[in-house]
């Protein structure tokens, strides 16, 4: 009875940690997006007040309306989704389809070709960046939708194909000898019987890919003049103060707006982003 | 799943579309897609008339930027298509850098800060201006100081045109001169005084922001006014500057914590009445938001002098040339346009940018304008100069910004900090 009562004392200051570390990991993670939320609805003269204020007195959507009006905040969202969206499908395919390659056939050509699409993630985008910007202009890929998209695919292709390949390889093969034995030629063993089984590592993949493309600075930076994207957009605000004054307002705003699908995306797909990676999971 | 292919299929389809009726860039390759749809169907209908260039601009995010573009058009009878450069000051040198190194000539004209002119004025990559716009009848009246220190290369050729002209300027909070009972700070011993009366009580007689970067604006600028050399650190003067700027924080004229501030934080506090004075750039726009501009609240004054002279720093956007432009002739038309007085009367009135050249100033700002008197006074009685920097300009001005943090936190002493500061001179410079 005794030991039932200590039990159940220690079940419940367990259960209480869980609480508290949850609480305290939220805060830590949530504590900032919120923080640019309300940053980006303050009216500039009012972010660097002290004392603090921790819930705007003022709200005002200012910023945002700017982005619109002086920005162009509408074409580059319309931008990133063009170019988030194909990169997204193409790379997909492409993938899916590599993946299946390199977990079904063995030879020490494909072995060699998969360790080097996997040792490219190894490469800073930096160091390829000079020669690439000259590349791209020769090819007149500079600042056109093939271009980025290219790029943004070749920056995702090869996470996207290790986890595929290791989810095609946990895939018993008695079930494609079964659809081959039934007739099923090679292309549909892979679109009927193997794609099906394959839908939440893609849905991961696909989640994940959204994310990096979303995020993704450097190559619309580099690679882009005029094809604005919202990830390089937050540092194309005008400056203030004689060009020494950060628009914090502005750029809280934008950050904002760059989050929130991400925010929104991941809520959703939450299940389905931690389904595939346990059952993909990078183990290669 | 036939069903969901089908989807997938037909999205992929309408976004290559898409995409393919946006992504097609001319031979050009640059010109700017982002404006109004009457805009541009004008500026297809001049394409075949008008000389072309493509602008790389850090105000294209200005409300006024259609309006003052649209006037620089008409008055140039050029078609400008321009480039939003990166506001954040790293990314846009990296992205200036390669378009320069790789020879693109996609942008003819930039318009660069004076951390990019000291980098780029001796690389070859930017054309020479003395013959074509900035001639011997106009060069005098830009600021001659900042002329030869900032946008002059090896060869003697100036590489660009001054867009404006700011002075870093002395500000002091009259109320608090007014309380404390001190009518002026011309001199060091004034300015002591001044420290003196106007700190405690949680309030501090200067104010600075310290920030590893930021910093580098005074530490330069006190250089300056005690008669150093700020790229010579065997000068006893700048020790006894640094020195001067340690005992500030000794004494509790100035506080040690706003070596985590940037301008964004300081003018904050300088509205509040927690500063008596401080160098900053700029017409006031903070103090004015905040209703402190004035000569009985916050106004610019005279900078004190320390040593022989009064010293003032100024600084300025200029717009350069691409050496490997292939529309010179219609980037010398924007230049001489820029460089001219309806041209600097443009920048004022669109971006309130004070005109570069003196003779400009006097004619287009009006008496009305606060900092006019100011800035004349800053032009006549000072020795004007560009910041000193070196061609690693970033590194030069972070390294010496930590290496004084490291000094004010009493973290190396007076020597080591002068010795680091000497290498440093000697690293970054080359």
């Amino acid at each position: 009875m005794k030991h039932g009562i200590k039990n159940n004392v220690y079940n419940y200051f367990i259960k209480i940690g869980r609480w508290v570390l949850c609480a305290i990991v939220s805060f830590i993670i949530l504590f900032p997006v919120y923080w640019i939320f309300i940053s980006s609805i303050t009216p500039p003269g009012d972010l660097f007040k002290t004392p603090i204020d921790y819930f705007p007195n003022n709200p005002t959507l200012d910023s945002y309306i700017f982005l619109v009006e002086n920005v162009g905040l509408l074409s580059k969202i319309w931008s990133t989704v063009v170019i988030v969206g194909l990169t997204i499908i193409i790379s997909t395919l492409i993938c899916v389809m590599g993946a299946y390659g390199f977990a079904r056939f063995k030879s020490k050509g494909i072995n060699a070709a998969f360790a080097f699409i996997i040792a490219t993630m190894l490469i800073p985008e930096v160091v390829t960046a000079r020669p690439l910007y000259e590349f791209m202009q020769k090819v007149k890929l500079f600042d056109t939708y093939p271009g980025l998209i290219i790029l943004y695919i070749s920056a995702i292709t090869p996470f996207t194909i290790l986890v595929l390949r290791n989810f095609v390889t946990d895939i018993p093969l008695s079930l494609e000898e079964a659809g081959a034995i039934d007739g099923a030629s090679f292309t549909q063993r892979l679109f009927l019987i193997v794609l099906p089984l394959m839908r939440p590592a893609i849905a991961t993949v696909c989640i994940i890919n959204f994310i990096t493309c979303l995020n993704n600075f450097f190559t619309p930076l580099y690679y882009a003049n005029n094809i604005q994207v919202l990830s390089v957009s937050i540092v194309q605000l005008p400056l203030r103060n004689n060009m020494y004054g950060m628009p914090w307002d502005l750029v809280s705003a934008m950050g904002w707006i760059i989050l929130f699908p991400i925010i929104i995306f991941v809520a959703i797909f939450e299940q389905q982003i931690m389904d595939g990676i346990m059952a993909g999971g990078i183990k290669a | 799943m036939k069903k969901i292919i089908n989807v997938i299929l037909s999205f992929a389809l309408v976004l290559t579309t898409l995409a393919g009726c946006g992504g097609n860039n001319d031979a050009k390759g640059n010109a700017n897609k982002e404006k109004e749809p009457n805009q541009e169907s004008e500026q297809q209908d001049d394409t075949e008339t008008k000389d072309e260039l493509t602008l790389y601009t850090i105000m294209s995010t200005d409300p006024d930027f259609e309006d003052w573009l649209k006037n620089v058009e008409e008055a140039t009878g050029l078609k400008i298509n321009y480039i939003a450069a990166p506001t954040d000051s790293d990314t846009r040198q990296q992205k200036i850098t390669t378009i320069l190194s790789t020879g693109d000539s996609s942008v003819d004209v930039f318009e660069v800060n004076d951390e990019m002119c000291a980098s780029f004025k001796n690389t070859g990559w930017l054309e020479g201006l003395n013959d074509t716009v900035m001639t011997e009848d106009i060069r005098d009246e830009f600021p001659v100081g900042y002329v030869a220190d900032m946008i002059t290369d090896d060869n003697g050729q100036i590489i660009g045109v001054p867009g404006y002209s700011g002075y870093l300027a002395f500000w002091v909070n009259q109320e608090i001169m007014d309380e404390v009972g001190v009518d002026s700070i011309t001199n060091k011993e004034e300015f002591l005084e001044y420290m003196e009366k106007a700190s405690g009580n949680g309030r501090f007689g200067y104010g600075g922001s310290w920030e590893k970067t930021y910093v580098f604006n005074e530490l330069a600028q006190f250089v300056n006014m005690f008669g150093g050399d700020y790229l010579d650190w065997t000068n006893p003067k700048n020790k006894e500057a640094m020195e001067f700027l340690h005992m500030l924080v000794d004494e509790g004229y100035t506080p040690i914590d706003q070596i985590a501030d940037k301008y964004e934080q300081m003018n904050p506090k300088f509205n509040d009445g927690k500063y008596g004075c401080l160098f900053m750039w700029g017409l006031g726009t903070d103090y004015s938001d905040a209703g402190m501009l004035g000569e009985d609240k916050i106004h610019m004054a005279m900078v004190p002098q320390f040593s022989d002279q009064k010293y003032i720093f100024t600084d300025s956007w200029s717009y350069v040339l691409n050496a490997a432009s292939e529309n010179k002739d219609a980037a010398v038309k924007f230049l001489e346009y820029m460089a001219s007085k309806e041209g600097m009367e443009a920048n004022y009135k669109a971006f309130d940018h004070y005109p570069a050249r003196k003779d400009v100033a006097e004619v287009v700002v009006p008496d009305t304008d606060p900092a006019k008197e100011m800035y004349s006074r800053y032009a006549n009685e000072c020795v004007v100069k560009g910041r000193p920097m070196l061609p690693q300009t970033m590194e030069f001005i972070t390294a010496m910004g930590t290496a004084f943090q490291s000094y004010i936190k009493d973290e190396i002493t007076i020597d080591e900090f002068v010795d680091k500061a000497q290498e440093y001179t000697e690293t970054y410079s080359k």
